[in-house]
């Protein structure tokens, strides 16, 4: 039995703390480019790591295969002195507690039974509709993949949890081209809930053509300073970049004026603002039971009525702080360690309807959807998917080439209306920290309004 | 041996088959908060088969290389469902010589490479004690593997030693963050240079200094040149060449940059990262211009795009490492831009009211066909009367790629530096770029 064999090699070690993850994982990938299928491929990944603690230093080895296991550990063991021997620090992990589980995955259409000419009739289907978008339609980019992961995870306090997770995701994209201008456009769907996900996208896939085409004519934006609506995704990558990876606490714990920024109670935003990262939305990418160092997931507060309330902790992170943890220490998959990662991050409803936002704006930027963003801490970018102008309360012409920029605080502090509606969007991409990326997160939130933010181009 | 039982195997169910077995050990350790936080050993054995199998092709990825019987049988599945194969795997064919295996960098102990990061750390500390420094020191052995029912065989070792090293100053809500990264194969990443490069930043953006949104002369350092080569990259690639969403397709011969402009992809660059005997199909590598005076001469091609296109495979079909899990697509070995004349100190020194520009945040997003290149300006300096006033912040950096280096370019620095380990730049400098600044 694994469980024995792991609990056996984790007792009785020279070491503050240890664990042990095990990780299998099967990955389907179908991708349409251009005119014609390009990819179908599978993959299974086996492998697994030990990490170990001593003295506030920690040692790490991955590898393919569970011979010779007790060697893997030794060096883990061996590896962490060497920083145990350069540092005079104490190891403080939170304490959390010893838990013993299965998790299965519950899905009413498992992608497993589904086979692979069904799916890629699907695709192939989507790929037609995008095709069958106009004479400018180029090229589509469909792409899918399903991956399932049986991980197991021990460490030296007796916690030993097997979870089952399911995550898959369909991009639909379109490639325009007339007189040597590209423009491209994609829409997508994500989640950790079934194979139905990926079903019935056929208007979705129609649009994502013709919006293609459409920003053939728009004209690239002039750069300045606008007052901007965000659509929920965009709102969700900007809450995402502009304060999630703020609060991760692995950046912040041994930081001291970063401590100091980011200290508990600090007025952010304004009082209708309410941020949190949860593991608990269902079916979603983002969703999950147990982080990767075993700790239950939660609902986490950030922001609460404007004010820093939380941060997303690693069990260290938590110890060094005396805060709880929060189940975010997260690895990409078993060649990593665990960080300290986001799940699902959002902006929780307020009270502004869309017409509310854009009445009041004579000259503004209504943006939708993501082609991606990144922060530096203090400042971030990120790119709309699509965009229109907002002209004397009204909804205008479309632009292309929007890229936002800003200081985080003061952008949070500028968000001056918080939509009613919300929803969670997901799409193939993911989270990319360190090495560790793409990372299955997800983000949600209502329409947001910003006033005064940059948006790069030419005057 | 395991690729000729893997290639027996598939042989009987297949037309064609090919192989590649990718295997690597790497060490990194490293320090954050100017601590030694991690030292890590990580170990990757990862096997990839292709077929083509009844006119179609498949491909399937697995670590568990004791099992080919399983990787057959999930490469004929996927095939069954692939796309036509209308190009063949590589055949026999001689390996570019070139030297990518360092004993030094193999026998590079854990004790010196936490000896080099803590030497850079320490640097930093001395000249500043509030600067979080963060230094990441890897060696890493690879094992490259391939083989084809065509009669391809070729095997090779690569060694890689990676420094990256900067750090993180905070004070108040102004962040100012200044690293780099540099990358051999042998052990001779210049550590002097990139320790003076590290501590001349913190130097000169220790002060920040006013932006109006305007028109400038930007000088653009290898690092920041970075995100115009990525442009050109996704237009050189030979797939969205044959799909026809590259605006340089059918542009072969015609001028699309100026004429001081000339880029090579150089798969033998002495050092370099990027450097290989043969792409990852078995192509022999080798240089060949890209952009020559402005020309473009040649596409990034892998197999497949180069069937398409009816030109010759130029050795640039790349997997995705440590995975293997995307199939070979084009993409640049090393990429070599030439100089100019003039030195970089006179070029700064000529400028009376400009930016240096350095690091760009979320340059890289957006769509790069259309070449609009949007990126945050993470770390910049003005310069005023030829001298580096101090830093910029809070200010956006467009271009069009294709534009500023054909309209917008001045002139081209005469120094060149290995950046990020496989792309060899001088600085450049452009006119009218557009500054977006919050007012």
């Amino acid at each position: 039995m694994v469980e024995s064999y792991l609990k056996s090699l984790l007792t009785g070690q020279d070491a503050d703390y240890l664990e042990i993850r095990v990780e299998d994982t099967l990955v389907n990938e179908l991708a349409f480019r251009g005119k014609k299928l390009e990819d179908v491929g599978q993959s299974t990944a086996y492998g697994g790591n030990v990490r170990a603690l001593v003295n506030g230093g920690w040692g790490f080895v991955s590898f393919n295969s569970l011979d010779e296991l007790e060697n893997k550990v030794r060096l883990a063991i061996d590896q962490a002195r060497i920083i145990g021997k350069n540092t005079q620090e104490k190891s403080s992990l939170a304490s959390v507690p010893r838990i013993t589980d299965r998790v299965k995955v519950e899905t009413e259409s498992p992608p497993a039974q589904v086979s692979l000419s069904e799916k890629r009739a699907v695709t192939e289907d989507y790929h037609r509709l995008i095709l069958e978008g106009g004479p400018e339609i180029k090229s589509s980019n469909v792409i899918y993949f399903d991956r399932s992961t049986q991980l197991i995870f021990a460490n030296s306090e007796g916690t030993y949890i097997e979870q089952e997770k399911l995550d898959l995701a369909l991009g639909l994209g379109a490639v325009a081209t007339r007189n040597g201008l590209t423009q491209t456009f994609s829409k997508s769907v994500g989640g950790s809930s079934g194979y139905d996900l990926v079903r019935g996208l056929e208007d979705m896939a129609r649009v994502t053509a013709e919006t293609a085409v459409k920003m053939l004519d728009a004209p690239p934006i002039r750069g300045g300073e606008y007052t901007v609506v965000l659509d929920p995704v965009l709102a969700g990558v900007f809450v995402h970049e502009a304060f999630g990876h703020l609060s991760e606490a692995d950046e912040t714990f041994d930081n001291p004026s970063l401590l100091e920024l980011m200290k508990l109670g600090t007025v952010y935003g304004p009082p209708y603002l309410n941020i949190y990262d949860s593991g608990l939305h269902p079916g979603v990418r983002g969703y999950l039971r147990y982080d990767d160092e075993g700790v239950a997931t939660e609902k986490t507060y950030l922001i609460q009525e404007g004010r820093l309330v939380g941060r997303l902790h690693s069990r260290e992170s938590a110890g060094k702080l005396g805060e709880k943890p929060t189940g975010n220490a997260r690895a990409l998959d078993y060649r990593f360690r665990p960080i300290c990662r986001m799940r699902t991050t959002c902006i929780e409803p307020g009270q502004a309807s869309f017409d509310d936002m854009i009445s009041g704006i004579k000259e503004g930027v209504y943006a939708l959807g993501s082609q991606g963003g990144q922060t530096n801490g203090e400042m971030f970018t990120f790119t709309a998917g699509e965009a229109f102008m907002i002209r004397d309360g009204k909804i205008a012409e479309r632009v292309r080439d929007v890229t936002l920029t800003g200081n985080v605080f003061k952008t949070l502090a500028s968000i001056d209306m918080i939509g009613s509606d919300f929803s969670i969007k997901d799409g193939p991409g993911g989270c990319g920290k360190g090495h560790q990326s793409p990372l299955s997160t997800s983000f949600g939130s209502p329409h947001i309004r910003i006033q005064n933010v940059v948006i790069g181009g030419r005057k | 041996m395991m690729l000729d039982r893997l290639l027996e195997l598939a042989a009987p169910k297949t037309e064609q088959a090919e192989a590649f077995l990718y295997r690597a050990q790497a060490t990194p350790v490293e320090f954050r908060s100017s601590r030694l936080k991690n030292v890590e050993t990580v170990e990757n054995e990862v096997l990839c088969l292709r077929v083509i199998a009844g006119g179609r092709l498949g491909i399937s990825v697995t670590t568990k290389a004791s099992q080919p019987e399983d990787l057959v049988e999930a490469a004929l599945a996927t095939a069954r469902e692939g796309r036509q194969a209308s190009f063949s795997f590589q055949g026999p064919g001689r390996a570019a010589e070139v030297n990518i295996f360092s004993r030094d960098v193999q026998d590079l102990g854990v004790e010196e490479l936490v000896n080099t990061g803590q030497g850079l750390i320490d640097s930093l500390k001395e000249l500043d004690e509030s600067i979080q420094g963060m230094a990441g020191v890897e060696k890493k052995v690879e094992e490259m593997h391939l083989a084809s029912s065509q009669g391809m065989q070729h095997s090779y070792s690569r060694t890689l030693y990676s420094v990256v090293f900067g750090g993180e100053l905070v004070e108040g809500q102004n962040f100012l963050q200044v690293y780099d990264y540099d990358a051999r194969t042998d052990s001779k990443v210049d550590i002097e240079n990139l320790r003076t490069r590290i501590l001349e930043g913190f130097r000169l953006a220790r002060k920040n200094v006013d932006i109006k949104s305007g028109q400038y002369r930007v000088i653009l350092t290898p690092m920041a040149l970075q995100f115009l080569l990525m442009r050109y990259g996704a237009c050189l690639n030979g797939t969205a060449v044959e799909k026809e969403i590259s605006p340089w397709t059918g542009k072969l011969g015609d001028k699309v940059l100026d004429s001081r402009i000339t880029l090579h992809d150089d798969p033998g660059l002495p050092g370099a990262a990027g450097s290989v005997p043969v792409d990852d199909e078995g192509t022999p590598a080798r240089r060949k211009p890209l952009i020559e005076e402005g020309v473009l001469k040649n596409y990034l091609l892998d197999l497949s795009s180069a069937q398409a296109l009816s030109l010759d495979p130029t050795g640039n079909g790349f997997r995705s490492k440590p995975l293997l899990n995307s199939p070979p697509r084009p993409s640049s070995s090393n990429v070599v831009m030439e100089g100019g004349q003039t030195p970089l100190a006179e070029m700064i020194s000529s400028t009376s009211d400009g930016l240096l520009v350095d690091h760009l945040m979320g340059a890289w997003a957006g769509n790069p066909y259309s070449g609009e290149v949007n990126g945050n300006i993470s770390l910049g300096y003005r310069i005023q009367g030829g001298e580096i006033t101090g830093r910029i912040k809070d200010a956006m950096f467009s271009v069009n790629a294709f534009e500023a280096l054909s309209q917008q370019l001045v002139d081209l620095s005469r120094e060149t530096r290995l950046a990020v380990g496989r792309t060899l730049l001088p600085h450049v400098l452009l006119e009218d770029v557009n500054i977006s600044a919050k007012e």
